[in-house]
């Protein structure tokens, strides 16, 4: 096998590998580039509401927690509860429920993972370790070989020694002027 | 003779090292680690600075965003510590919240307010302090408070 046959074996059969795992570190990148403006990971409900408690904090458990919970029609299954200084907090499972005592004033909270992208996230994070921080290694060497061995897939005017030598010289740049900008 | 003389000696010699290893890893473990409080912690975060801490807890709050943080709840008060998780980061999730956990970590402090110095008009000074107990005593000198922020990395952990 001559060099240019293998340089495009390699292309061809890295990037059909890992199109999967492309896809998965692409979805999760753009998600997480974005997570000052949405939360990537969980779907997150907030209602706010009064209801105005008279009771002693001694006096809280199991039972008036589920009686809240009944009176708040939160048929979500109550996990357990503490108070903290003026606050009641009723753990169910995927929320809480927590209520300022002093103030009269509550707020439920649902927390939902967010389908497709709390998995891939978890993926992208690191989360697993163990043999993914291998595979996702292996994944990452793949991905240079795929770029360079791309450098030199196609000859003449649109190859590397032509027009792609422009637009591989800019797409470095690019990177660069940012870290002149913001570094 | 000889074989045998050599084979008691290193019979003797492995069960002595043996033993003393275990007493040492023993004295390690009861002498490095500070069972204490969050309260405790809180009241003087510098006497407890850069060493490992063991403190029990509620999990009242885990990151929504990267997961790489939680805040542990002490019984009976509203004294809470962030918990930074480190490697251990994914295996609490908010769904973690609600429960009990014996943690154990490295006590981390800083002073989040150094800039005031510079304020103040000393530029530069604080800038090459070798801990949080010197950055205080500049801000001190300065007549300036120090606000100290006070967080455990996960070295272990345990839950209920």
């Amino acid at each position: 096998m001559n060099l240019n046959k293998l340089n495009r074996v390699l292309h061809r059969d890295l990037g059909y590998f890992f199109f999967g795992m492309t896809i998965i570190y692409a979805i999760s990148g753009i998600a997480l580039n974005h997570r000052h403006d949405w939360n990537p990971n969980y779907i997150i409900t907030q209602e706010e509401f009064t209801k105005d408690i008279r009771v002693s904090p001694s006096e809280i458990d199991r039972d008036f927690a589920l009686q809240i919970l009944d009176d708040l029609d939160v048929s979500a299954e109550y996990r357990t509860h503490l108070v903290a200084g003026d606050i009641f907090r009723i753990f169910v499972r995927d929320g809480s429920v927590s209520i300022n005592l002093a103030e009269g004033t509550g707020e439920l909270e649902i927390i939902r993972k967010r389908p497709v992208f709390n998995q891939i996230n978890f993926l992208h994070y690191n989360t697993p370790q163990k043999l993914w921080t291998w595979f996702s290694d292996l994944y990452a060497l793949g991905l240079i070989i795929i770029a360079i061995t791309g450098l030199f897939i196609i000859k003449g005017k649109n190859g590397i020694t032509g027009r792609g030598a422009w637009l591989t010289t800019l797409g470095i740049i690019i990177p660069l002027i940012f870290l002149y900008i913001y570094l | 003779m000889l074989k045998n003389t050599i084979s008691v000696l290193a019979t003797v010699i492995i069960f002595a090292s043996c033993s003393s290893h275990r007493q040492e890893n023993g004295r390690m473990d009861s002498g490095q680690i500070i069972e204490t409080s969050i309260a405790d912690i809180l009241s003087d975060p510098l006497e407890y600075d850069s060493k490992e801490v063991k403190i029990e807890g509620v999990i009242t709050h885990v990151c929504r965003h990267g997961g790489d943080k939680m805040r542990v709840l002490q019984d009976d008060s509203d004294l809470t510590i962030q918990i930074l998780l480190g490697n251990f980061t994914g295996q609490f999730d908010t769904g973690s919240e609600g429960m009990r956990v014996m943690v154990t970590g490295t006590l981390v402090t800083e002073v989040t307010n150094m800039d005031e110095l510079e304020a103040h008009g000393h530029e530069g000074e604080g800038h090459d302090c070798e801990d949080t107990r010197q950055a205080v005593e500049v801000m001190k000198a300065r007549g300036l408070d120090a606000n100290i922020r006070t967080h455990i990395a996960l070295n272990h952990y345990e839950t209920r």
